[in-house]
């Protein structure tokens, strides 16, 4: 090999900067040519290094292997001022790393993974040794001050970008009109067995204890995962936390081609458990026919429910209200309120408003749970509640609802029909998106990610 | 006294209970298109290139060998280590190739299946006149090697394949009758002990074309995938290595003593009574010494049994390979929307199989032939990705190849890659 000296130069025009991708994958970069700050070659990207003895989720890459026939360097990323599609360019002031050679010459560390020798191309088996895939490619990404593993891809799109034919598969499957999205199976649950042993990757967790996760966590994979493996773990989970899992789903295209894979049964069963309003959103984007299907299937009393809140546009309070609040008859009094509470209470989201009905569901006042506990016993609720409650009609729009919410401060706001009915409340998390919006003057860190 | 006794028969016990992935193997090795390739060879050159069964049967304990080091070494499959090794390029042109080999196999098996169900029915026709009926006769042969494709195709499916190899691996007794044909047709034993340890080599394209024939069937790329699965079910590890060794060595003399006595009698035979094989259907008449006017039907039973035990192995291996080396889900005991690729691989090949040789006027004989051929050519480039893996000594730690062997797959690579290339030089004329 010679000194091959190409000025970047006439490269730029030509290659996007990588880091302005946001993800990329292993193979993208491999093979990739490393010059310095002279335009001097350096060598070819071999290989890259994670540090796996932080036990955090998605690991940091640790090093850029770099090869030039025997000679082997590694950079950090901070040694690189510019990651380019067909070449990276180490910074002026790039050291590179310190590095230990085994015997036969190969780069050496006791608490690294090496992303192309221990993990592309083996196989992964859970735990029970079944589901034979292979890691066909590794999606990585740019954060902010590195670069994280997302996870392994082991989907035939992986395979096709492989042999160069990522492209054209791609084009292939436009034509017939099929979408084809990358299957990544998330980093934290794959796990390199030590270096002595690379034969196999061990997924952690099995499928059937993916559930020991909060659903919050087992929602993240999820997004990160194909459709069809997403329906596989929901299934494999109790109803009530595929319940929650599904909810803390944040698209909502993926939570509706979920429940279609689901199949009417299983998606009754999840959906019964789910807040009424939530539910009503989910079945509101399917089909009609796929809805009543699922609906029929769900208990009486719920679909009942979620039917009345599917009859509202969902921009309007009442398309955004919950039927889940307390409500407590006026004749009641603190005590009878507080042993009621007690049992209906675990299963409402928002316990902090007690509302407090005529006879005939009429809205009459409302209690806060603090006033319910420091009132005496026997006082009756019409002593102690606030007459003057802040609520809005059925057929309110979003922004009005968050405005009022903001405005006098709550929590949660109660929904009623024109006849004074009380129909249902909405909580600040159900508008919370809206709030931000139309809140110029919040501050910075609650206006959302970037 | 006693001890080392007990302890030989303990051995003997271990032995028996690990045979015998290579010897199941090397009875497999004898498919439709061996019998064909080595029944040629006879009939065309008589003893002339007996010896050639020396070089190869050396190779096939080699290859075998390795392949079986390799098992030990790494608890892996074939697929596993081609692809962690050779990545997914180096992969795809390989698995690409052995499919296509063994597509050819395939149909090769259905061939061997078709004809001998034809030379059955011809036979069947002097004491049946419905028989005697062309298009009654085409018909039924038609049905039967349809049926047979569903039979093969459903006791795979239905898991039962195991069983039904070992049904199959009985009937290898057949090939007994080629070693009585041989003895009974007496042949000049002096003239066969010189073709076998004399080497004579023609530089005709015909006699190129044969000659890799004879390699390509037997050192196939698949039996190697099939024997590497096979003892990875066995279980067979480094601590039983030294006494599983030998059930290679015995497999490969075993496939070439069937190939030796098969050349024997055709060239005691075809040869010396001047018969041109033309089809399958002359080939039978090698079996008169030993079976008179019944030959043929010998030679078909014993055909028949040879193709479809080959029939259900080749596409089983191929998708078991395939899927293997990319990852995708394996199973007979599986739903197939569990493993689509695995069901529509093995399903793919059977139907292909079956199909070509159900075009009319397809040559039976020469599918067989130039599946084997195509074996052949393939060979010196399945050879450079065993010896790669065999040589490395990350993967196979103790079980590494030493100089000598790695100077002898090179060795062999290099010939057979000559002769590959020789033959596509010279053209496929003159067949």
């Amino acid at each position: 090999m010679t000194n091959q000296t190409i000025a970047p130069a006439e490269l730029v025009k030509k290659s996007p900067v990588l880091k302005s991708f946001n993800t990329f994958f292993l193979s993208e970069v491999l093979n990739i040519k490393v010059y310095d700050k002279d335009d001097i070659f350096i060598g070819y990207i071999d290989d890259i290094a994670i540090d796996a003895s932080e036990n955090i989720r998605h690991p940091y890459v640790s090093a850029f292997i770099v090869r030039r026939g025997t000679n082997i360097r590694a950079f950090e990323y901070s040694d690189f001022i510019d990651y380019r599609y067909d070449y990276f360019e180490l910074s002026p002031d790039a050291s590179g790393l310190s590095v230990k050679l085994s015997q036969e010459g190969e780069y050496e560390s006791d608490i690294e993974i090496l992303l192309k020798r221990d993990v592309l191309d083996k196989q992964i088996v859970d735990t029970s040794g079944l589901r034979l895939v292979r890691v066909n490619d590794i999606k990585l990404t740019f954060v902010k001050n590195g670069i994280v593993t997302i996870g392994a891809d082991i989907g035939p799109t992986g395979l096709m970008r492989r042999l160069g034919l990522g492209r054209m598969y791609k084009a292939a499957a436009a034509l017939f009109n099929k979408k084809i999205s990358d299957q990544i199976i998330s980093w934290q649950f794959v796990e390199p067995i030590g270096a002595s042993h690379k034969n196999k990757i061990k997924l952690v967790v099995p499928y059937a204890k993916l559930s020991v996760l909060h659903p919050a966590d087992i929602a993240d994979i999820i997004e990160e995962l194909s459709v069809q493996e997403s329906a596989e773990i929901l299934k494999s989970l109790d109803e009530e936390t595929a319940a929650e899992t599904l909810s803390e789903i944040e698209e909502q295209e993926l939570q509706i081609s979920l429940i279609e894979s689901l199949g009417t049964e299983k998606a009754a069963d999840i959906l019964d458990m789910m807040p009424p309003d939530e539910a009503a959103d989910i079945l509101g984007d399917l089909s009609e026919k796929q809805a009543e299907e699922i609906l029929s299937d769900m208990n009486s009393q719920g679909a009942e429910e979620v039917r009345e809140l599917m009859s509202h546009d969902e921009d309007t309070a009442g398309g955004l209200m919950t039927t889940e609040y307390i409500s407590f008859p006026e004749t009641f009094n603190a005590e009878q309120a507080l042993a009621e509470f007690r049992l209906i209470a675990p299963n409402i989201e928002m316990a902090y408003y007690l509302y407090i009905e005529e006879k005939g569901g009429y809205l009459k006042g409302v209690v806060t749970l603090k006033d319910l506990v420091v009132a005496r016993p026997y006082q009756k609720l019409t002593e102690i509640m606030n007459r003057k409650v802040a609520y809005c009609l059925l057929n309110e729009r979003r922004e009005d609802v968050a405005e009022k919410i903001a405005r006098y401060n709550l929590l949660a706001i109660p929904v009623v029909d024109n006849n004074d009915v009380l129909k249902g409340i909405i909580t600040f998390d159900d508008v919370m998106d809206t709030i931000i919006e139309i809140n110029e003057e919040l501050p910075h860190f609650l206006k959302g990610g970037e | 006294m006693l001890a080392k006794l007990k302890q030989k028969w303990k051995q003997v016990l271990i032995f028996l209970s690990l045979v015998g992935p290579g010897i199941i193997t090397g009875n497999v090795d004898n498919d439709s298109g061996g019998i064909a390739t080595y029944s040629i060879v006879g009939a065309h050159y008589g003893y002339e290139m007996l010896w050639t069964l020396i070089p190869v049967t050396v190779l096939l304990i080699y290859t075998l060998n390795a392949s079986y080091r390799m098992g030990v070494a790494t608890g892996q499959g074939l697929g596993d280590l081609i692809r962690e090794k050779f990545r997914v390029k180096g992969a795809f042109i390989l698995l690409s190739l052995v499919f296509l080999a063994n597509l050819g196999t395939t149909t090769s098996e259905f061939a061997g299946i078709y004809g001998s169900i034809q030379i059955a029915g011809i036979n069947f026709s002097q004491d049946f006149s419905l028989l005697k009926n062309k298009a009654v006769l085409t018909f039924l042969t038609y049905l039967l090697t349809i049926s047979m494709a569903i039979f093969v195709w459903t006791i795979v499916v239905k898991g039962t394949y195991k069983m039904v190899e070992r049904v199959f691996m009985f009937s290898c007794l057949f090939y007994l009758s080629y070693v009585f044909s041989a003895f009974y047709a007496k042949p000049e034993w002096s003239e066969v002990w010189r073709g076998f340890f004399v080497p004579t080599i023609r530089y005709q394209s015909a006699y190129i074309f044969d000659l890799i024939g004879v390699i390509g069937t037997t050192v196939t790329p698949w039996m190697h995938f099939y024997m590497h699965a096979t003892m990875l079910e066995k279980g067979i590890t480094a601590k039983t290595y030294y006494i599983s060794k030998w059930d290679v060595v015995i497999g490969s003399i075993m496939t070439d003593v069937v190939a030796f006595f098969t050349i024997v009698a055709c060239g005691a035979t075809l040869f010396k009574q001047n018969i041109r094989v033309e089809s399958i259907y002359d080939i039978g008449q090698s079996l008169i010494p030993v079976a008179g006017s019944y030959s043929s039907l010998l030679f078909a039973a014993g055909l028949f049994n040879a193709s479809l035990l080959a029939s259900a192995v080749l596409p089983l291996a191929t998708a078991y390979a395939i899927c293997e080396t990319f990852g995708w889900e394996i199973g007979i005991e599986k739903e197939f929307n569990e493993a689509k690729m695995f069901y529509s691989i093995f399903t793919f090949m059977i139907i292909t199989g079956c199909a070509l040789v159900l075009i009319p006027g397809m040559p039976l004989l020469l599918i067989m032939r130039i599946s084997q051929v195509a074996n052949g050519i393939l060979l010196p480039i399945f050879l450079f990705y065993l010896i790669i893996i065999a040589s490395d000594k990350k993967t196979m730690g103790e079980f590494t190849f030493n100089s000598y062997e790695k100077s002898f797959g090179w060795v062999s690579t290099i010939v057979l890659s000559i002769l590959s290339i020789m033959l596509v030089y010279q053209g496929l004329a003159g067949i």
